[in-house]
């Protein structure tokens, strides 16, 4: 671990002691516009959490909603009821056995979430085949080709995309017949059409490595258990927009050239294997949520103007007959 | 993308962690202490302004003509006794002013403050800043509820209630302009109007300030800003709309009670919410940092037109006013002429590419030009205009401001559909601001309304 990883380590535990010790206070506080001021500290330290899990514009809704409408409001009703800072039996700690066995369950039911959820989920892998060489006598040769997020161990993969320009591009294979060393990954890039409507045209993309930058970069496909070999390409820093990568193999021979992946390339058309890379989680969420999500979005508003038409009933004046 | 590239979470985790906190202490102790003197300064300009509105002098005794008043006032703040009343509740009664001046102090790290820069990079930015001035309403209400005072209380809720009123017509212009530029980053949105003309027509050449948001939509746009502007003036409690501190109805407000260095962090976190809604105003209306000028010769020109027609005013009128009507009219048609005059593909950053330093300086120059003339006109307002009663003030928010700024997202929302709409539509509006003018104004046929009554 890295002295910066422990410098973000030491932020995170600030943080959760703060959550704690804000919750700690709205429930045993008995004075219940100080347990509404603490509730301040819960929810920006929830906010931190979310930032902390670069989900940025979780952690901007986050803040704007709970702190700036709930809160607010909560605050609002608190101070509009008369004399309600009179009353001190807010938070009496009967039925222990009972919320013991409440918090068990949430526990609980915590722990299969976290147990049982594929973290490290990656984009459904795509087949292609390299064509082999009946000359030289290299079979062809199926690839998989996957992507994972971030450092490659932790977050989930969302479809074909990676956030800040950081992921990697997994290239696998069950077998690998002799005659081939390697993998050749290239990276291409869509440019702004000329035209409205146009297809993007693609331009080879250079990136970063270390000091210098590389147009292709050839990965030795390492033996993994029963036969299979893989290799990966960890990307940093690429710029927000679409990409299209290709895979060749590269063959044992001295002065071959490389192979391509059927059906791939710098100008192919398959779209498989195009990712997206993301600035933060704005686009996304605003594409999820205005395309495939949108009826259950909108039905769910249906519960705000259930707790609307509420409010308003237990608001309204009583009529004496 | 910034310079101090170390506030990015994948510089910060690479980086030396020396080095990542050094930055970010660095980045915060420029901007605190910019923060204030910024505010003590403007205290002195607001007075002195103030002063000369009523043909006053205002402080005259720190310094040549008063101008080391601030210092002063800095001083015997920090020496004064920090009363605690008896019936406040001491902790949040202590915690209160940190959280309003922390709201206001963390939305200065989205602001772009020159081009291609901001403190932090934040692909959220404008997201953020709307989302940290929350923690200001809160601090608000609770240095009300803590002082244990009527009138710190009532100042609170007012204050609360109309802030939160106002985001809404705030929030549906902004909504309306990032339909504009597709981008919630702060950086990005200034980078957008380099290019392009009003209607969305050419995309790839520079119209100088015929590029910025402001004219992007033609009318709507421009009733937009207008819209911002108002609705910032009740976002930071000043006047017209300053009830939550109505010194003649409230005594002051939430920080009646406070004293000392306490009550000056309320006052440094009111001017640098000034600056931070001037900003935003600057970032999506007024071009952010981008330079209004085409070239040296089009700055020559405006300067000319603005001296001549200024001068020829003063000989004609020898009057203050109309010389420096005169003076802004000529260089607004200057201004608006160049592009016409010299055609550009690209900002003129007087000689160097925009990642020059000459550029970051100009980028600098310009966006604190143009926010700190929003700024002044905050004041000049303030020593102009009465203040709004209560409910005056809710119908102008919920029954003028909100349509309006609902008509207007609508607006944008056609223009960016197609140009033709934008055009029609804005066409259509001018005719019906004609119409209204000449019915209510050339040819008024009925006495105004009478005001509403309330009871006390």
């Amino acid at each position: 671990m890295s002295a910066g990883e422990i410098l973000l380590n030491a932020f995170f535990y600030v943080f959760a002691l703060v959550a704690l010790g804000g919750a700690l206070a709205v429930a045993i506080s008995t004075n219940i516009v100080r347990s509404a001021f603490a509730l301040l500290a819960v929810l920006f330290a929830a906010a931190a959490f979310y930032a902390f899990m670069r989900a940025d514009f979780v952690f901007a809704a986050q803040i704007l909603i709970y702190v700036g409408g709930i809160l607010v409001l909560i605050i609002f009703a608190i101070m509009l009821t008369h004399r309600i800072t009179d009353v001190k039996v807010s938070n009496d700690s009967s039925h222990g056995p009972a919320a013991f066995f409440a918090c068990l369950c949430v526990l609980f039911s915590l722990v299969v979430v976290i147990a049982t959820y594929k973290w490290n989920r990656g984009v459904a892998p795509t087949e292609v085949e390299v064509a082999g060489d009946t000359a030289a006598k290299r079979p062809p040769v199926r690839l998989h080709l996957g992507m994972l997020q971030g450092d490659g161990k932790t977050g989930a993969v969302r479809g074909g995309m990676i956030l800040e320009g950081r992921g990697f591009l997994t290239v696998e294979t069950r077998e690998l017949p002799p005659g081939w060393t390697g993998a050749r990954i290239q990276i291409a890039r869509a440019q702004k059409a000329a035209k409205a409507g146009d297809p993007p045209p693609w331009v080879a993309h250079k990136w970063a490595e270390g000091a210098s930058t590389v147009e292709a970069r050839d990965l030795p496909l390492e033996a993994k258990p029963a036969g299979a070999h893989a290799a990966s390409l960890e990307l940093t820093g690429l710029p927000a927009g679409k990409y299209r990568w290709s895979v060749a193999l590269v063959p044992e021979a001295a002065g071959a050239s490389p192979s391509p992946a059927a059906g791939f390339g710098a100008s192919g058309e398959s779209a498989a294997c195009d990712f997206t890379v993301e600035a933060g989680l704005s686009r996304p969420i605003g594409m999820a949520l205005m395309g495939p999500y949108l009826l259950p979005f909108e039905v769910v508003s249906v519960l705000l103007l259930a707790a609307l038409i509420g409010a308003a009933f237990l608001a309204r004046k009583e009529v004496k007959p | 993308m910034t310079p101090l590239a170390f506030i990015s979470w994948e510089a910060l985790r690479n980086a030396p962690w020396f080095m990542a906190l050094a930055a970010i202490f660095a980045v915060c102790f420029i901007i605190v202490n910019f923060i204030a003197v910024y505010a003590g300064v403007n205290t002195l300009l607001e007075r002195k302004l103030a002063a000369h509105m009523q043909s006053r002098v205002g402080p005259y005794q720190v310094g040549p003509h008063g101008s080391l008043q601030w210092l002063a006032d800095a001083l015997k703040l920090m020496f004064k006794e920090d009363v605690i009343p008896r019936d406040t509740d001491k902790a949040l009664f202590r915690l209160a002013p940190y959280i309003v001046f922390g709201g206001s102090f963390a939305a200065w790290a989205a602001l772009p403050l020159t081009v291609g820069w901001s403190p932090a990079s934040f692909n959220i930015g404008i997201l953020y800043v709307l989302a940290v001035s929350a923690a200001v309403v809160i601090g608000i209400l609770m240095a009300g509820w803590s002082s244990g005072s009527k009138w710190s209380l009532f100042g609170a809720m007012r204050s609360a209630a109309q802030i939160v009123s106002y985001e809404v017509p705030i929030g549906l212009v902004l909504i309306g302009m990032l339909l504009v530029y597709g981008s919630l980053d702060m950086v990005e949105i200034a980078r957008a109007q380099e290019h392009g003309a009003p209607f969305g027509l050419a995309q790839d050449r520079t119209f100088g300030v015929l590029s910025w948001g402001v004219f992007r939509h033609g009318v709507f746009s421009i009733i937009g800003f207008l819209i911002y502007y108002i609705g910032a003036l009740a976002e930071t409690n000043r006047t017209p709309f300053d009830i939550p501190e109505a010194e003649s109805e409230l005594v002051a407000g939430y920080h009646t009670e406070y004293s000392g260095m306490r009550f000056s962090f309320f006052f440094l976190a009111e001017y640098a919410n000034m600056f931070v809604v001037a900003a935003i105003a600057t970032t999506f209306f007024l071009g952010g940092c981008n330079p209004p000028f085409m070239n040296h010769a089009h700055a020559g020109a405006t300067l000319t037109a603005a001296l001549v027609l200024g001068g020829f005013a003063w000989g004609a009128t020898r009057s203050w006013e109309w010389a420096a009507l005169a003076l802004s009219a000529g260089a607004g048609a200057m201004l608006m002429a160049g592009p016409f005059l010299w055609p550009a593909t690209d900002v003129f950053w007087g000689g160097g590419g925009p990642d020059s330093p000459a550029a970051k300086a100009q980028g600098l120059l310009w966006f604190f030009v143009k926010a700190f003339s929003l700024v002044l006109l905050m004041m000049w307002l303030r020593w102009t205009l009465p203040r709004y009663r209560v409910d005056q003030l809710m119908d102008l928010c919920w029954k003028k401001l909100t349509p309006l700024a609902f008509l207007c997202l609508f607006a944008i929302g056609v223009g960016e559909a197609h140009w033709a709409g934008a055009v029609a539509l804005s066409a259509a509006g001018v005719l019906f601001m004609l119409w209204l003018f000449i019915r209510e104004v050339l040819a008024p046929e009925h006495a105004p309304a009478p005001l509403p009554r309330v009871s006390p």
